[in-house]
């Protein structure tokens, strides 16, 4: 098992409740997977559509793997302006 | 140029950094926060970022604009944390030779930034409710 943290932006924050979360999950683990099982846990809507993933502040594919001590981040469909 | 700022955008020094010579022509849009939107009353908003990638991104879509259209400087400034009603959240300016190349830019600047740059906007109502806004995809 490894330790991450997850940060969340935009209407994440109000889909799980915080702005970030301390997640121990399995390795070799994709983005996705995380999503998914971060959204199973927290009894939300799993749809990654718009969605960004993100691993140490670089946008990355949904099929990025991650390891121990990384900061993950999803960003929701950008509203500026 | 593309800076994110957690003060009240400063239009007047933003414009002197479009001065150029060669430029016959400034395009420049000021976004104001309005008190209402989708049929509820607007009291504040408030922006969020995702600061670096932002800055990246930014800067990313100001570059895109330089090689894609005929112009001589492009700045492009967001506002960060809590508005109220008549402030500005953003602020574009393009100076060009010609007219056409500044509008055109100006917008594609505007479009873009809106689309792809991870900025967030919460909308605080009258009745005491907030809502997290998406721009269209």
């Amino acid at each position: 098992m490894i330790n991450i943290k997850i940060e969340l932006y935009g209407r994440l924050i109000g889909l799980f409740g915080q702005d970030h979360i301390f997640w121990q999950t399995q390795a070799n683990s994709t983005m996705k997977a995380l999503y998914q099982s971060l959204c199973q846990t927290h009894q939300v809507d799993d749809s990654i559509k718009g969605i960004k993933p993100v691993i140490n502040d670089t946008f990355v594919d949904w099929n990025n793997e991650f390891q121990s001590g990384d900061v993950l981040g999803f960003l929701p469909p950008a509203s500026g302006g | 140029m593309f800076t994110l700022s957690e003060k009240a955008i400063d239009a007047a020094a933003l414009k002197s950094q479009t001065h150029d010579p060669q430029s016959g022509g400034f395009v420049c849009f000021e976004g104001w926060v309005r008190n209402h939107n989708n049929g509820k009353i607007v009291t504040a908003l408030h922006y969020s970022a995702h600061e670096k990638l932002a800055l990246q991104v930014g800067q990313d879509i100001i570059e895109q604009a330089q090689s894609r259209f005929d112009i001589n400087q492009a700045v492009c400034c967001h506002r960060l944390g809590e508005l109220l009603i008549g402030d500005m959240a953003i602020w574009v300016g393009v100076s060009a030779n010609h007219r056409r190349a500044a509008f055109e830019a100006c917008e594609f600047i505007l479009e873009t930034v809106k689309k792809e740059v991870p900025i967030w906007k919460n909308e605080h109502y009258q009745d005491g409710e907030t809502g997290w806004v998406e721009n269209d995809q």
